[in-house]
């Protein structure tokens, strides 16, 4: 059989805050150095348009962190679970599309944080011998449908 | 089976100990485990001006208690077979029971190490399809006589009949050639570099009648040299690490499994099932591509978290030579494959190859420059070695897929080819910037049940497309 289409999937939009909350992990820390180091550049007699550069090079940074870089993956992610291969699509800025035959995969797991479960999301982790792929935000219901799903399909005997 | 009526108990063995050899290597564990404290001990005793009789007293109360506890631990270790599995108890103080259904006992290696052999006795390793290079069960001193009624017992085959099967063993030449040509070694190029210079600016600024001492003068120079002794003994301890890894290495084929034999001192036997391996992959190292050399290591299910070693199929093996031995060994991944069949990626992908990590080679240099004016010679020379990186990559990469065979090249320094089954990958890859979607190129990688990825970058997206769907579930 042919499958020509893209996966068709969506990631529901709390996704974004989940991608900009994870963000928040380096643009916090980074915020705090950043402009307490402007600040104190300011007292030196460094030339002035330094800490002015520094403030807007780092806001540029969390803009694109909090706001572009969550909308983007959001936008990009597509799965679709077929008899015999799971399709992922997804990436910022490499768009990495994946196949993963349902026979090769050797369990699945849904995992949630404290993060996701205040956005009401989980995610599903497929382990392969290879390794593993995460479909990162996935209301609970799709999410067991999904891993169900796929223990299901991959009951069917492999000679690994 | 047989029409014969079956034996009600199946096949069984009395329990038995192990040759009184095992006494010794259990003894002489202790007497390993207690160096620390022997160590510690010494420095005490050294203190309070007793050390000889420390020493005496430690040297007689530490045989004693090694030979006992040897003793007693070797009369607590017994195995036997029964209700079809062997069963394998040891353990003074906390006695373990490890049992093995005999249906899943897929063979029963032999290693030896030097206490082994000079009594003439066998390391069993009872192996599972779990595999690894360790048995499940390990029996540390077994005379070949019970070795082989073991066998019998468990229903194994004889030992090895291993004349009539297909074999690979190394040639001295061959050992010798694997340390001189050891990959690590490349690594080592920039210091040797960096100790010729010094070298010749030692020898060429003063007379050839100073001495050694007179000419360190600068802490540079004194630091330099000794990065040359740190070369050269790392050269040595990677020639001599080869010599004891791969002495003695040979690999059978036993019908449905290989059995690769190594070690110098201490033997070490693996028996890996052909099923499992779902790809080799094949480095041809900066010292060993010149000469048409490879080196071959199994990418295998469960096998990750092996040492390397541990995972070589053939340590060096001329290249042209690879297509027969593997039509012998590893039958699934027989075939044979031109060069010329290769789909490599396009004439304007080159740039993409050269221009990202040279750029970034070339910004680094000049800002090393600005902070360390020494460093100029660095532009030139670090830019047109990244170039030249990017080129060899280009010239590696390709991918080629037949009925019987996926194979992915890629690399610079160390050209690797992963030969891999198509109907056994763990998942596959095709992936494009948005750049490489406007000039229409794509990446391609999978990934094997080893965990090893491998990755052509900027193919023709219509190949890449062509690749990606031929690689789908039938």
């Amino acid at each position: 059989m042919t499958h020509d289409s893209e996966p068709t999937g969506r990631l529901p939009s709390q996704a974004r805050l989940l991608f900009a909350g994870r963000s928040l992990g380096w643009a916090v820390p980074l915020v705090l150095v950043a402009f307490t180091g402007a600040g104190a550049l300011e007292q030196t007699d460094a030339p002035g348009w330094v800490p002015t550069a520094i403030r807007v090079a780092v806001a540029l940074a969390v803009l694109a962190g909090l706001v572009v870089e969550p909308q983007r993956r959001w936008r990009n992610w597509r799965y679709e679970l077929r008899d015999d291969e799971i399709d992922l699509r997804r990436g910022v800025l490499v768009i990495t599309r994946t196949l993963i035959p349902t026979i090769r995969v050797q369990h699945v797991d849904t995992q949630r944080t404290w993060l996701s479960d205040q956005l009401g999301l989980r995610s599903v982790v497929i382990h392969t011998a290879g390794g593993s792929h995460r479909i990162p935000a996935l209301r609970p219901d799709e999410a067991t449908r999904i891993r169900d799903r796929i223990a299901q399909l991959a009951q069917r005997p492999d000679d690994v | 089976m047989s029409e014969e009526p079956e034996q009600p108990a199946g096949p069984t063995l009395a329990p038995r100990r192990l040759h009184p050899a095992g006494a010794v290597l259990s003894a002489l564990d202790d007497v390993r485990n207690a160096l620390f404290s022997v160590v510690v001990l010494i420095v005490l005793g050294s203190q309070s001006g007793n050390l000889g009789t420390v020493l005496v007293l430690l040297g007689v109360v530490g045989a004693a208690v090694a030979v006992a506890t040897g003793y007693v631990r070797w009369r607590a270790e017994t195995y036997e077979i029964a209700d079809a599995a062997i069963l394998h108890r040891h353990g003074v103080i906390s006695p373990d029971e490890t049992v093995v259904p005999l249906a899943r006992v897929h063979s029963i290696d032999v290693a030896q190490g030097p206490i082994q052999r000079l009594f003439g006795v066998d390391e069993l390793h009872v192996q599972t399809a779990g595999g690894g290079e360790k048995g499940e069960i390990v029996l540390r001193a077994v005379s070949p006589a019970e070795t082989a009624r073991l066998r019998a017992a468990a229903g194994l085959p004889e030992a090895t009949a291993t004349d009539e099967l297909p074999e690979w063993r190394i040639s001295p030449r061959g050992l010798i050639l694997v340390g001189l040509t050891a990959p690590q070694l490349g690594m080592l190029l920039p210091l040797v570099g960096a100790a010729f210079a010094v070298g010749n600016e030692l020898i060429g600024q003063q007379g050839a009648r100073d001495t050694l001492a007179d000419r360190l003068p600068t802490e540079t120079d004194a630091i330099l040299l000794l990065i040359a002794a740190a070369v050269l003994a790392t050269w040595l301890l990677s020639f001599l690490g080869s010599l004891v890894a791969f002495a003695g290495f040979s690999v059978t084929r036993d019908g449905d499994h290989l059995r690769i034999h190594r070690g110098f001192l201490q033997r070490r036997a693996t028996s890996v099932p052909l099923r499992r391996v779902h790809a080799v992959s094949v480095a041809e190292g900066p010292f060993r591509r010149p000469f048409g050399l490879c080196s071959v290591r199994l990418e295998t299910a469960g096998y990750g978290s092996e040492p390397s070693a541990a995972r070589t199929l053939f340590p060096l093996l001329p290249i042209t030579g690879l297509d027969a031995q593997l039509a012998t060994f590893v039958p699934a991944l027989a075939g044979t494959s031109a060069p010329a069949e290769f789909t490599r990626p396009p004439h304007r992908a080159i740039r993409r190859y050269i221009l990202p990590g040279t750029l970034t080679v070339l910004l680094l240099a000049i800002a090393a420059t600005f902070a360390w004016p020494v460093a100029w010679p660095g532009i030139p020379v670090l830019t047109a070695l990244a170039a030249l990186d990017g080129l060899a990559r280009y010239r590696s990469a390709g991918s080629h897929l037949d009925s019987s065979r996926l194979l992915l090249r890629h690399g610079s320094i160390t050209r690797r080819t992963l030969i891999a089954r198509p109907t056994r990958l763990q998942d596959h890859s095709f992936a494009q910037t948005t750049l490489q979607h406007q000039a229409q190129l794509a990446d391609i990688s999978i990934t094997v049940a080893s965990g090893t990825t491998s990755k052509v970058a900027h193919l023709e997206a219509t190949d890449a497309t062509t690749l990606f769907n031929r690689l789908r579930p039938a």
